[in-house]
């Protein structure tokens, strides 16, 4: 079936040639007594910043988003684009709650779903900055009561389903 | 706590079957033969260049025209190419790196792409693009002027000749050539311009520039594998003359020491440059900011030819703009003198200024400690936009300011360590010339390990990306069908930052830590730069020379580390507890019944305590016998007499030892991520004492996986923390514990700083409190 593309902005982005970083790492778990999922994606700060500016959305440097609410709902939808949970056929709602960003050019972000009874099995779309750069790979750790689990996310297999044991 | 009744049995380890798998000897100590090249004259088993070691050479006199209207280069070149190997050679091949930017380049083509990488029109602009890249060679000519036969192969390019090229022989040819320079900023590339739109001026930075001699060698004949883009070049040593035709307000920086000045510089810069040659703590300006920007406002219409001249070197590159600010520092290397020198824009300061001559003089000393002393005349650090790429002498480098001259902490560092990386990259493979088509971590992972190092010493703490073992634990764990060996073609590693840079970088950093120790680990490395400074060393070479300078065997760590994609993850499994039986029985049975009365109790007998109001035996105590009513813990005579007749036995030695009071432990360790790996134990004791043992990857010599140690204590222990330093990447700290300690995630560790202010915030606030 033909479908239509949804071009998203115009603006022009600069093309990084630094020696190659594109490596998400996000870690996960779900916090019995929150009933929620924590998440945490870490990213090469400038690697994310290009992103954004490639998808025309103008935010200050990242040290500038840091606890700025402003800010961060501006990144938000850029992470929930890159990085969604299912369970039970329903994508779960991520809340950006906070950033950090160092010296070393890592970005932290820190997300946390809704309430939600510990499901059985959960899919994890983790495509983040993959239509941006060519070599981008993400992996994303899974913290069990058994210790943890590794998802590795590429480009043409983006989707992982992870079962508890 | 348990006891042991008899003195210490020595406990044999069960050794672990080394033949499954049809027999096969795996093993992760059997040694490398099968997998390293067998050693010959040309390179011996010690790692070392052989007797009958040879390299080819081709110098290059070359004239080239940058035309600032259209941005092409023109140019043409004579080489002169010495064939120093046993073997006559038919035809000669060049490499035409530009060519991968031509219109039918394979690079392109072989990109994977999904429909969701369009989802900008940037990026189908980017795909649309139609640039005509690429070397247009108009002549290969030989000096009598006698047209070359020759055959253009993608990237490639060869000349047949009419009669071959005899050991011992040389050939010079001549060769004329333009091409299109690329935008850097909307296509790519390790070179090509940044235009800048406000004042219509443009920085260039020029490399892979010329069609240069491949490497011809006893490992690979001619080293022609295709440039697809990533795994970049293997280049034989030469000398240059090097011609560079710009506009005449263009500041030249390049390759070589310039032998021209009094004809490009004026006299106030030679007056400056003369005067700078004594100025050892700082650095000189030779054109200041003002100058370059009063440079940037007009221009110029003639032209001026800079001279360059560079002896033994496997490259050249230069970088030409009128916005260039120039700067330089003498530095001593040994008995040398180097220039230390940068160019940048006015758009890098206030950054550029004050770092980046002082980084590229502290990283040629440094690197000098660790490897030869830096030989070249000059070492120069350029300004260019998001970018950082090497050549010999001369390196490409980013970490740009805000527009209003404010930095972040990250681009601040990021500037530094992209210079110290980039000119020690002059080291690891300008000079120590790998062969980087092939083997990307030769250059990358060996100079990331020494700018760590080079890091370490510019600042206390300096926020180094890779090195230390620890961040690269998760790149290591997981998934192995998308990690490849660090021993893999440079074209086909998934993740070739933490690959080839990061993994190598920390391997060596281990070594040097860990397994081998610092001393013995810097003679043998510095050894390999000595052997193989100005030759070509391949990855068998590295590996020989430190086990063969060090007198340790290796073979172990490169298998796992460079030839797997195993991780570590050893996890402390079990602790056991004993103590010497004493044999008295005063002692002993004391010591059993405070055991019996401290033991865990079911649930169902401390229930029936209530529930059971009376048992049979209460009803009637008549039914109670000897074994009802004997007192198990009491000491009776006999119990005193086999004690006597115990001590009678032993020796007084012995009987001191039985009464030490000593705590065993035994620790079991499971190898579950595969690498072999030293145990590093601390221990620390409930008096609040610890204690560091360090035990050699060789205990999981016969057994790979299972592994148990007893240790003995005067005092009991409290914990046993494994690889407390986090040193050797183990990917899974949350089994290294006993008692068992929980690895705290990211997200918990945010949550306990969470925080509703910014640092500028809380400043303001502890402001606020101190008024």
């Amino acid at each position: 079936m033909l479908k239509r593309l949804l071009f998203i902005c115009l603006l022009p982005f600069i093309f990084m040639n630094f020696h190659e970083y594109f490596f998400s790492f996000g870690e996960m778990q779900y916090n019995k007594e929150t009933q929620r999922f924590e998440v945490s994606i870490q990213v090469t700060g400038h690697d994310l910043e290009e992103y954004m500016a490639s998808k025309g959305i103008e935010i200050p440097s990242f040290e500038e988003c840091v606890g700025v609410p402003l800010e961060l709902k501006k990144i938000e939808p850029v992470l929930q684009q890159g990085f969604s949970i299912s369970a039970d056929g329903k994508e779960l709602m991520l809340d950006l709650i906070g950033m950090e960003i160092n010296e070393r050019d890592e970005a932290v972000f820190f997300l946390m779903s809704r309430k939600i009874t510990k499901p059985s099995s959960f899919t994890v779309k983790y495509d983040l900055l993959m239509d941006f750069y060519a070599n981008q790979q993400n992996k994303l750790t899974i913290y069990t009561s058994q210790g943890k689990e590794y998802l590795t996310f590429l480009k043409n297999r983006s989707v992982r389903t992870f079962e508890y044991k | 706590m348990k006891r042991i009744i008899a003195l210490l049995s020595i406990v044999c380890v069960s050794a672990a079957s080394a033949q499954i798998n049809e027999n096969v000897n795996t093993n992760k100590f059997r040694q490398l033969y099968q997998e390293l090249p067998t050693p010959n004259s040309y390179r011996t088993a010690a790692g070392a260049p052989g007797h009958e070691y040879y390299q080819q050479k081709a110098n290059y006199d070359i004239q080239v025209e940058l035309d600032d209207e259209k941005q092409i280069i023109r140019g043409t070149e004579r080489v002169t190419y010495i064939n120093n190997s046993p073997d006559q050679l038919e035809y000669l091949w060049l490499q035409l790196d530009q060519n991968v930017r031509a219109r039918d380049s394979d690079s392109k083509l072989i990109e994977v792409e999904r429909m969701e990488d369009f989802r900008n029109l940037k990026s189908v602009h980017r795909k649309l693009y139609d640039f005509d890249g690429g070397f247009k060679i108009e002549y290969v000519k030989s000096t009598n002027g006698e047209a070359m036969k020759f055959a253009i192969n993608k990237t490639m390019l060869r000349i047949d000749l009419k009669t071959p090229l005899k050991p011992g022989a040389s050939i010079s040819f001549d060769l004329k050539w333009w091409y299109n320079i690329n935008d850097r900023m909307k296509i790519g590339g390790r070179s090509g311009y940044e235009y800048f739109e406000e004042e219509d001026n443009y920085l260039y930075t020029i490399a892979q520039w010329f069609p240069r001699m491949c490497v011809y060698n006893d490992v690979e004949g001619w080293q022609n594998k295709q440039f697809l883009g990533r795994g970049e070049f293997t280049l034989p040593f030469g000398d240059y003359n090097v011609s560079i035709t710009v506009p005449e307000d263009h500041v030249v920086a390049a390759t070589g020491v310039l032998q021209n000045e009094s004809k490009v510089l004026s006299t106030e810069q030679r007056n400056r440059l003369k005067a700078a040659a004594n100025q050892f703590d700082k650095p000189t300006m030779i054109v200041t900011e003002e100058e370059a920007r009063k440079a940037e406002k007009n221009k110029a219409t003639k032209k001026k030819t800079w001279v360059f001249k560079a002896d033994n070197v496997r490259d050249f590159a230069f970088a030409s703009s009128r916005k260039f600010i120039w700067d330089v520092m003498p530095v001593k290397i040994g008995n040398k003198t180097t220039w230390a020198m940068s160019y940048y824009p006015k758009e890098g300061n206030p950054l550029w200024e004050k770092y980046s001559t002082e980084v590229v003089a502290h990283t040629l000393r440094v690197y000098s400690k660790f490897t030869i002393d830096y030989p070249y005349p000059v070492a120069i650090s350029v300004h260019s936009k998001a970018i950082g790429m090497e050549y010999p002498m001369i390196c490409f480098n980013g970490g740009r300011p805000e527009p209003d001259g404010t930095y972040s902490e990250r681009t601040k560092y990021g500037m530094l360590g992209v210079i110290i990386h980039e000119v020690g990259h002059n080291f690891f493979p300008m000079i120590i010339n790998s062969d980087e088509r092939q083997w990307t971590w030769m250059d990358e992972g060996l100079n990331t390990f020494v700018q760590y190092l080079t890091e370490q010493e510019w600042e206390r703490g300096y926020p180094s990306r890779r090195g230390p073992a620890h961040m690269i634990a998760d790149y290591m764990g997981g998934d192995k069908r998308y990690i490849s060996p660090i021993m893999t073609n440079s074209e086909s590693i998934w993740q070739f930052g933490n690959n080839a840079y990061g993994k190598p970088a920390t391997a060596l950093n281990i070594l040097r830590e860990t397994v081998m120790g610092r001393e013995l680990f810097d003679y043998a490395f510095k050894i390999y730069c000595e052997r193989w400074a100005f030759k070509h060393p391949t990855p068998a070479d590295f590996f020989r020379t430190m086990e063969d300078a060090s007198a340790v065997d290796l073979d172990w760590f490169w298998r796992g580390w460079f030839y797997t994609t195993d991780h570590v993850d050893i996890s402390l499994e079990s602790v056991r507890w004993f103590q010497l039986n004493t044999g008295d029985p005063e002692v002993e049975k004391s010591f059993q019944k405070e055991q019996d009365e401290n033991a865990d109790v079911h649930i169902g007998v401390t229930r029936n305590a209530s529930d059971v109001k009376r048992t049979m035996t209460e009803e009637k105590p008549e039914l109670n016998d000897f074994y009802n009513k004997r007192d198990i813990y009491k000491v009776d005579n006999l119990d005193y007499q086999e004690y006597e007749e115990l001590k009678a036995r032993l020796s007084k030695e012995d009987l001191e030892l039985l009464s030490s009071g000593k705590h065993f432990y035994e620790l079991q360790f499971d190898n579950l991520g595969g690498l072999v790996m030293p145990l590093i134990i601390k221990v620390t004791f409930v008096d609040g004492s610890t204690e560091v043992i360090r035990i050699p990857a060789e205990i999981w010599k016969m057994d790979n996986y299972h592994v148990s140690k007893v240790f003995i204590f005067d005092k009991e222990v409290k914990s046993f923390v494994l690889d407390p330093f986090l040193e050797t990447a183990d990917t899974d700290l949350s089994n290294n514990s006993w008692p068992k300690r929980v690895e705290p995630t990211r997200f918990s560790l945010f949550r306990e700083k969470r925080t509703d202010e910014n640092p500028m915030q809380r400043e303001k606030r502890l402001q606020e409190t101190t008024e």
